[in-house]
């Protein structure tokens, strides 16, 4: 097989989205080949340690973390292979066990039990119309895959279970829908963005609760559940409204190629290529946990957001068949180099980002901000402010910018200091420099040497460069 | 291995190579119109820069070319040894060997190590596809857009990257490190070693690892 799909003996460990020192963050051109080891310092705190000391602010806390290899140029392709993983941070609200305890919500939390991740990937097979069978194409997988498996099948019992779940990419935006056993859309529960519990749960099905759905732009899903590369959503499903022989199935929007009949019956309206995985409803035997008790509707309350020190804004744009991320002063853009920050900023403060996606190149593009997590206070449409989505308006890391949009975020930079990134998580993106790198300094003076080395927008450097070659 | 020994050095190609099954080995003219197997000749144990250009062209490619000539000197030990440019023409039709002799030599591009290669536009569009294409149409198919990537390709890794035409030059030399042969364990101590003494000294310095100012 012809394939271009080859991964890279180089890594660099990013944890997705940790709070921790830049050393450890996986920072993109900190790679390093075989015989060569690194030690990465996870602390595993809320953020706000210096202004709350020991594990920092518990009003930040966050669960469904994922890591990956962050390899500058072959992020896609050792991602495809399969260099990434989730990384569940339990604390006394979410504690990994259902048994009454202080502080506890009680949600649905044995590892593998109740809890479970689903982590999506999409690969190729069969080979494209034009005869293409790279794995890694623009086109996507033409198999859907659950947790490494094709169509999976998973036995439920008759109570809440929790699902994890994660878009590990490399490139597809997965819209999802829980399917009843009379072909009707079921309400699914969500009750965290990329790893940070809202406020309250937000219950998605295709009748009362439709609005909350985030699959309102081209493709529409009515009770979808729209999840962009890098996105995570921990959902809840309960499966006691059904009765014990029910079966019922997790669909995806796209269709992929399936070659053989349902070996199940299925519900009406729905095709086997659409069929992502099966949940298959049994009695709840007696040695498995009971039920949880209901939902809370309160899950967590956010620290109020500190004032604004500075704006900013990245334009995420496409400029002569080249990704670039654009600052306010640039004409082009810029590319990612691993040696030149593009922004500077002093610890512990606060900034308003506008991302935006205004240019019409008809990509999505989900931006991911490493660091620390951000609160989206507007969104726009083609310019035009729209009201937040639901599920946009608690904590995230990651912010899906379709064609047109754009998003005012407000971030911290505090506890530590050093190098990150922001950049375009669909894979094949990031691999052609869609990615900035910008830096949080201690003090007044790191700041003015910062900026005096700041990345210069790589045209005018270009023209510059040039003009010096010609006179010599 | 010492760097000269490194320079000097034929490398064989990584076993995982994949060779002309993603190569082709398709029979190309360079600009002294002398016919070079693809892989044989000139991808094979090699660390190699692909462009794609035409001579005529007056949008990007003088200044990609303008860029690779400043590259060059930064590079002019290694170029010829185990380095290389190719230049692919996507206008085979009109790109003779001749013609690319002259865009070369009105350039003073005319360099050893630096190929400007022509041949059958079926072969040309293959390899333009399988190095650039990621089943993405736009990528250097476009008349006007073809000089958006730099491809670096090291055989004897088996490794490629990419590099941006018009990202600064510091940047593209970056990039080419990046596929350079194997080093020696000890090489990469000593200078892992020197780095950390670098970053040990700006956290003195400044209270923080800058690693910026390099």
């Amino acid at each position: 097989m012809t394939t271009t799909t080859f991964g890279r003996n180089e890594i660099t460990v990013h944890l997705h989205n940790g709070h921790h020192g830049s050393e450890s963050d996986g920072f993109a051109g900190d790679f390093f080949g075989t015989g060569f080891w690194k030690d990465n310092l996870y602390p595993n705190c809320y953020a706000g340690l210096d202004a709350f000391g020991g594990n920092g602010d518990p009003r930040e806390k966050m669960g469904s973390f994922w890591f990956h290899d962050h390899r500058a140029e072959f992020t896609l392709n050792n991602n495809v292979l399969g260099l990434n993983g989730m990384y569940i941070v339990y604390d006394e609200t979410d504690p990994g066990h259902e048994a009454p305890a202080a502080n506890s919500l009680q949600l649905p939390g044995y590892y593998g039990v109740t809890d479970f991740p689903l982590e999506l990937v999409d690969h190729r097979f069969c080979p494209t119309a034009n005869g293409r069978t790279e794995l890694v194409n623009a086109a996507g997988g033409d198999k859907f895959i659950v947790n490494g498996m094709i169509q999976p099948s998973m036995t439920v019992r008759r109570r809440k279970y929790r699902f994890r779940i994660l878009n590990t990419g490399p490139t597809q935006t997965y819209d999802l829908t829980l399917i009843k056993p009379d072909g009707s859309v079921g309400t699914i529960t969500v009750i965290a963005t990329d790893a940070n519990f809202l406020e309250h749960p937000i219950p998605i099905d295709a009748g009362a609760n439709a609005g909350n759905s985030n699959s309102t732009t081209a493709p529409i899903v009515p009770g979808g559940l729209r999840v962009s590369v890098a996105e995570r959503y921990d959902i809840i499903i309960d499966f006691a409204q059904f009765k014990s022989g029910d079966k019922l199935y997790l669909k995806e929007n796209r269709t992929m190629f399936v070659g053989n009949p349902s070996p199940d019956p299925l519900p009406s309206g729905l095709n086997i290529g659409n069929v992502l995985m099966q949940f298959k409803v049994v009695n709840t035997e007696p040695w498995f946990p009971a039920d949880t008790p209901p939902i809370p509707a309160t899950l967590c309350t956010y620290p109020p957001l500190p004032a604004t020190d500075n704006t900013w804004e990245w334009q995420f744009v496409l400029v002569g068949g080249r990704f670039r991320v654009k600052r306010p002063f640039d004409t082009v853009g810029c590319t990612f180099d691993p040696d030149h920050s593009a922004h500077c900023m002093l610890q512990g403060t606060t900034e308003e980002w506008l991302l935006n996606n205004n240019i019409a190149s008809g990509w999505t593009h989900p931006v991911h901000i490493h660091f620390e997590e951000f609160r989206t206070l507007k969104r726009f449409v083609n310019g035009v402010e729209v009201p937040v989505p639901p599920l946009m308006s608690g904590r995230k890391d990651v912010s899906r910018l379709e064609a047109g949009q754009g998003a005012l975020i407000k971030m911290q930079f505090r506890d530590y200091s050093g190098r990150y990134l922001i950049h375009c998580h669909n894979m094949a993106h990031e691999d052609n420099f869609m990615m900035v790198r910008w830096d949080i300094v201690p003090d007044q003076a790191s700041l003015d040497a910062c900026i005096a080395n700041q990345q210069i927008c790589e045209l005018e450097m270009k023209a510059k460069e040039l003009f010096r070659e010609e006179v010599a | 291995m010492d760097r000269r020994e490194m320079l000097t050095r034929v490398f064989e190609p990584h076993p995982a190579s994949p060779g002309v099954t993603r190569y082709t080995n398709a029979v190309l003219r360079n600009q002294n119109n002398e016919a070079v197997k693809f892989y044989d000749d000139l991808i094979r144990g090699k660390q190699c820069v692909v462009n794609f250009m035409y001579a005529e062209c007056h949008g990007s490619c003088p200044a990609v070319t303008q860029t690779l000539k400043t590259i060059y000197r930064q590079l002019k030990d290694r170029m010829g040894r185990d380095l290389f440019f190719y230049s692919m023409t996507i206008k085979p039709d009109e790109d003779t060997p001749a013609a690319l002799k002259h865009y070369a030599e009105s350039r003073n591009v005319d360099l050893p190590g630096w190929y400007f290669l022509t041949g059958d536009p079926y072969d040309l569009e293959t390899i333009r596809f399988r190095l650039f294409g990621m089943d993405h149409p736009g990528f250097d198919s476009d008349l006007t857009l073809h000089t958006s990537y730099l491809r670096i390709i090291n055989d004897a890794r088996n490794s490629w990257g990419m590099a941006q035409a018009f990202a600064t030059n510091a940047n593209i030399l970056r990039r080419i490190a990046w596929q350079d042969p194997p080093k020696s364990y000890a090489e990469r101590v000593i200078e892992s070693r020197a780095r950390q003494a670098v970053i040990e000294q700006e956290v003195k310095k400044y209270g923080y690892r800058r690693d910026s100012m390099s």
